[in-house]
């Protein structure tokens, strides 16, 4: 553990010093030094206002990846129970939402609705679906056909077996949907505000961007990278270890 | 004990074909309440398939299964529970929550006298002490006894068994084996117990069933006629295996 810490900390100093030597080098109003770096995230911080950008990105990220992981799963489900379901999915939907840049879907986005909160949950839900679809869809034909046989044993309720059977087995595939998705939502947030709201952290970003305030630019990357280590090392790993672990045994058979 | 009079089970004219293949060929036979019926034959004669036609598992064939006197129709109302090779269990469970299962998907809920019935049905096994281990923190025999008791719960009439002790080790078998038998002498069910094995045939049965090889069809249906309890490798046992191994060759 304390072998760990210190590697952690070793591998930052190094990306540190070598951010500063490059920065130093070249010497340059575009490069700023981890230091102005450091600052100008302080003084985003600081800001009481700054804080209500973050609240309404991470607002967006929550709201698209729910409207997102809900319509992925019901698709990827669906496809167990309905033949045409399997097909749209297969044929249609999935390749359309896989193959379509996010962007492409963001600019639509900011036709049809202008700058809004919808824009960027609409581009984070379109971004996240294929990722419960896939995995869903994965789960569904890893899944252990035995265990729901004996389920028919007790029942002729498909919504029983469905809740009791098949979805405890889909929760470690729906675990790691969200988690790829939470990273995606961060990403695509911030792409999506940068032209398609007046608002988060992604409208701050082009702010700064727009009036060549580059330690601005730095700082607000830095908290955006801040907050996805936190979710997904802290938050994603501390639930992985504690709950999804357990869930580990449904690999084997018994 | 005495095998009763009463027909629970009644298999009659029963055909499966898989495609232009034969499984099955006219399965007549029946089972009689409290009584221990072995279906014995060779690897691949379509022992389970049967026994899964008799589960409700494969709708497609021809013939009737009756349940005291009703074709037996889908889930287990119809008083039949079935014992997988393997034990089946939800590896996100405890033995307990395994055993609360059948409750839960009846949809019937989990009062008192529910969570009397899995308590009672996991003494019955012997596993009170591990009601809340996890599937992969028990031995495979005792997986099975867990399989067991989740059927037990539901007090079926006739429990059908595809081959529940192949894979565990000898002693873990000739111990489920009077176990199983010490549960079938204190409860009203009866078994239909499908093996490749004469011995355990003849150590478990009071009747066996004996079928042949492509096409599956009833060869013969022996009475073992031996008193319980038995003793392993007596006499009467080695003769009776020995009747039995002639008609299977």
């Amino acid at each position: 553990m304390v072998k760990r810490i210190l590697t952690g900390a070793g591998a930052a100093a190094v990306f540190w010093g070598l951010w500063w030597l490059v920065a130093a080098f070249s010497d340059s109003a575009l490069f700023p030094t981890p230091w102005n770096t450091l600052e100008a995230l302080l003084d985003i911080l600081a800001a009481p206002g700054s804080w209500r950008h973050i609240g309404v990105s991470f607002y967006r990220v929550m709201a698209g990846t729910a409207l997102g992981s809900a319509a992925g799963a019901v698709l990827g489900i669906s496809t167990r129970y309905f033949g045409f379901a399997r097909t749209a999915v297969a044929v249609v939907i999935y390749p359309l939402l896989q193959s379509v840049p996010t962007i492409c879907w963001a600019l639509v986005f900011v036709l049809w609705f202008g700058l809004s909160d919808t824009t960027p949950i609409l581009a984070v839900a379109t971004a996240v679906a294929p990722f419960f679809v896939i995995n869903i869809w994965e789960g569904l034909k890893e899944m252990d056909g035995n265990l729901t046989e004996m389920a028919s044993m007790f029942t002729t309720s498909r919504s029983r077996i469905l809740t009791r059977v098949i979805m405890p087995m889909l929760y470690p595939y729906i675990f790691a949907a969200t988690r790829s998705s939470l990273m995606v939502a961060w990403k695509v947030v911030i792409l999506g505000e940068i032209f398609g709201a007046a608002s988060g952290m992604g409208y701050m970003l082009s702010v700064a961007f727009e009036s060549y305030r580059i330690a601005q630019v730095f700082g607000w990357t830095l908290a955006f990278a801040v907050i996805l280590l936190i979710s997904d090392y802290g938050v994603f790993n501390y639930i992985d270890r504690k709950f999804i672990r357990k869930w580990k045994p449904a690999e084997q058979k018994y | 004990m005495e095998t009763g009079r009463t027909e629970i089970l009644k298999v009659s004219g029963i055909s499966l074909k898989f495609g232009e293949l034969d499984v099955l060929e006219n399965i007549n036979f029946s089972v009689f309440a409290g009584e221990v019926v072995c279906i014995l034959g060779p690897s691949g004669c379509g022992k389970t398939t049967l026994l899964r036609v008799i589960a409700g598992l494969i709708s497609r064939r021809e013939g009737s299964v009756l349940l005291n006197g009703r074709e037996s129709e889908k889930s287990n109302i119809r008083g039949l529970g079935m014992v997988f090779q393997e034990p089946r269990l939800l590896p996100w469970r405890t033995a307990a929550g395994n055993v609360e299962l059948p409750f839960e998907l009846a949809g019937t809920g989990l009062g008192q006298a529910e969570r009397h019935s899995v308590a009672a049905a996991l003494a019955q096994v012997n596993l009170s002490d591990f009601a809340g281990s996890y599937p992969h923190q028990l031995s495979g025999g005792m997986r099975q006894r867990v399989s067991l008791a989740r059927t037990l719960v539901t007090d079926p009439e006739v429990l059908l068994m595809d081959e529940p002790l192949t894979g565990l080790d000898v002693r873990t078998r000739e111990e489920l084996q009077d176990e199983i038998i010490r549960i079938w002498q204190f409860s009203q069910v009866s078994l239909l117990w499908v093996t490749h094995d004469p011995e355990e045939a003849v150590y478990m049965a009071d009747r066996i069933i004996v079928l042949s090889n492509r096409p599956t069809r009833v060869k013969a249906i022996l009475e073992t006629g031996l008193d319980r309890p038995r003793l392993r490798n007596s006499p009467e046992m080695t003769g009776m295996e020995q009747k039995v191994r002639h008609l299977l060759a």
